[in-house]
């Protein structure tokens, strides 16, 4: 506690009262006029009015720096989300080129496939690619439309989390769509997409904070279920399902909105993810080529085409 | 009170000329402009006490900042910067507190 009672009972630097008294010694020696009273020299209060000067420049840097920085962080951050938004909106676009491209490219392969008279491999491809989500398709089918809870707008209604990951009462999360979705396939849905992103074999339905990301993309609710199917048959087989429990479970305990509706049309686009980057067809000499990372892609759709049989592509 | 003109001048030209800090001595800017403060309130109450030194007030002025700026230093080094630099600001405003309590005795007798 030295440190302390130094620090609190002797906060005058110690080497005034010395120099002090080494004064008061030179004048009693000297027998010169009062300590207190002796005039400073003109180069040390020179000095004197130096240090001010840095401790004043000192001070207004410091005021300067602290004023400058809070601002540079907030105008930082509004940069960066600028960016963000810059970008997804540039992500969105190349997305819609890739898919109007991927259009254009089906119908080349299927014409050139045509004039080389090999229509029932143009037939298969075509189909392949229905059914593995390369290919836009469109039919009868269900459309959910699945929605946050009228509550979860407001603010400041967190207090009763849900389950074991503390979201918001009320919100849909990843998994609600999960267990619809796959009520969805159960039902015999032969094509699915929420919210214009198609889901695939390789599609995932994930969260990140509070948004449901699909094939990565963050998805806003209200969430379209596009199904293509027999739509009577869907709704019933969905409505008795499992997918059908758990929405009117989640409709009942937590105000989660939906609602069914079947169409004579919808269109569900093609998937922007259909990519792989290892696995390659049996027995084919493009997973040894370097470069060659789509095996769903038209260039391989020919060793698909002889290597899986059709029957465990097809819907049930 | 030329001293004084000083000081106010020192400020005027740093809010003026807006010196900018390089990016190495941020850190150390508010540990040595407490540490400024702290003899500049020092050499006031010496002055009020009577016993101002001149020698004194410019010596431990550049002791201050150089031993903060030192410890601050030291601290990043050995990984603990922001504990010693809680640390200094602690000592210091300790004693910037009792030395504007004696200015405060002596101006206004209370």
């Amino acid at each position: 506690m030295t440190l302390l009672t130094e620090v609190m009972m002797r906060p005058l630097d110690p080497g005034y009262e010395a120099a002090a008294r080494r004064r008061a010694e030179r004048a009693a020696q000297v027998g010169g006029p009062d300590p207190g009273a002796e005039p400073a020299p003109h180069a040390r209060g020179a000095l004197v009015v130096g240090v001010l000067l840095v401790v004043g420049v000192l001070l207004a840097a410091a005021f300067l720096q602290a004023r400058g920085t809070r601002p540079a962080g907030v105008s930082e951050r509004d940069a960066l989300v600028q960016r963000i938004q810059r970008t997804g909106a540039d992500a969105d676009r190349l997305q819609r080129a890739n898919a109007a491209t991927r259009v254009a490219l089906e119908a080349q392969r299927g014409r050139s496939l045509q004039a080389q008279s090999q229509g029932q491999l143009a037939e298969q491809v075509a189909r392949l690619g229905l059914v593995t989500g390369a290919v836009a398709a469109t039919g009868p089918g269900l459309e959910v439309t699945v929605d946050d809870a009228a509550s979860v707008g407001a603010a400041g209604d967190g207090s009763d989390p849900r389950g074991d990951d503390g979201t918001q009462d009320g919100r849909v999360l990843d998994q609600d769509l999960q267990l619809v979705v796959n009520g969805l396939w159960a039902a015999g849905a032969e094509a699915v997409s929420i919210n214009g992103q198609r889901l695939t074999a390789l599609s995932a339905i994930r969260s990140a904070g509070e948004a449901v990301l699909v094939d990565y993309r963050p998805l806003a609710p209200p969430y379209r279920i596009l199904t293509l199917g027999d739509p009577a048959e869907l709704r019933s087989r969905f409505t008795t399902g499992p997918g059908g429990r758990e929405l009117r479970n989640l409709q009942a305990n937590y105000g989660v909105r939906a609602k069914l509706a079947t169409a004579d049309r919808l269109t569900v686009p093609a998937s922007s993810g259909l990519v792989t980057r290892r696995a390659a067809p049996v027995g084919s000499v493009l997973g040894s080529l370097p470069g060659a990372g789509r095996s769903t892609s038209p260039d391989a759709g020919r060793s698909v085409g002889t290597d899986v049989p059709e029957s465990t592509q097809e819907t049930p | 009170m030329i001293p004084a003109l000083g000081l106010v001048a020192g400020i005027l030209a740093g809010l003026l000329l807006q010196p900018t800090v390089p990016v190495w001595a941020q850190p150390y800017l508010p540990i040595a402009v407490v540490a400024a403060l702290d003899a500049v309130f020092g050499a006031l109450r010496a002055l009020l006490d009577g016993i101002f030194d001149d020698k004194v007030f410019v010596v431990s002025f550049l002791s201050n900042v150089f031993v903060a700026a030192f410890i601050v230093y030291l601290g990043d080094q050995l990984g603990v910067g922001s504990q010693l630099s809680t640390g200094v600001v602690v000592v210091l405003g300790i004693r910037i507190f009792s030395n504007v309590a004696a200015i405060r005795r002596h101006l206004f007798h209370a």
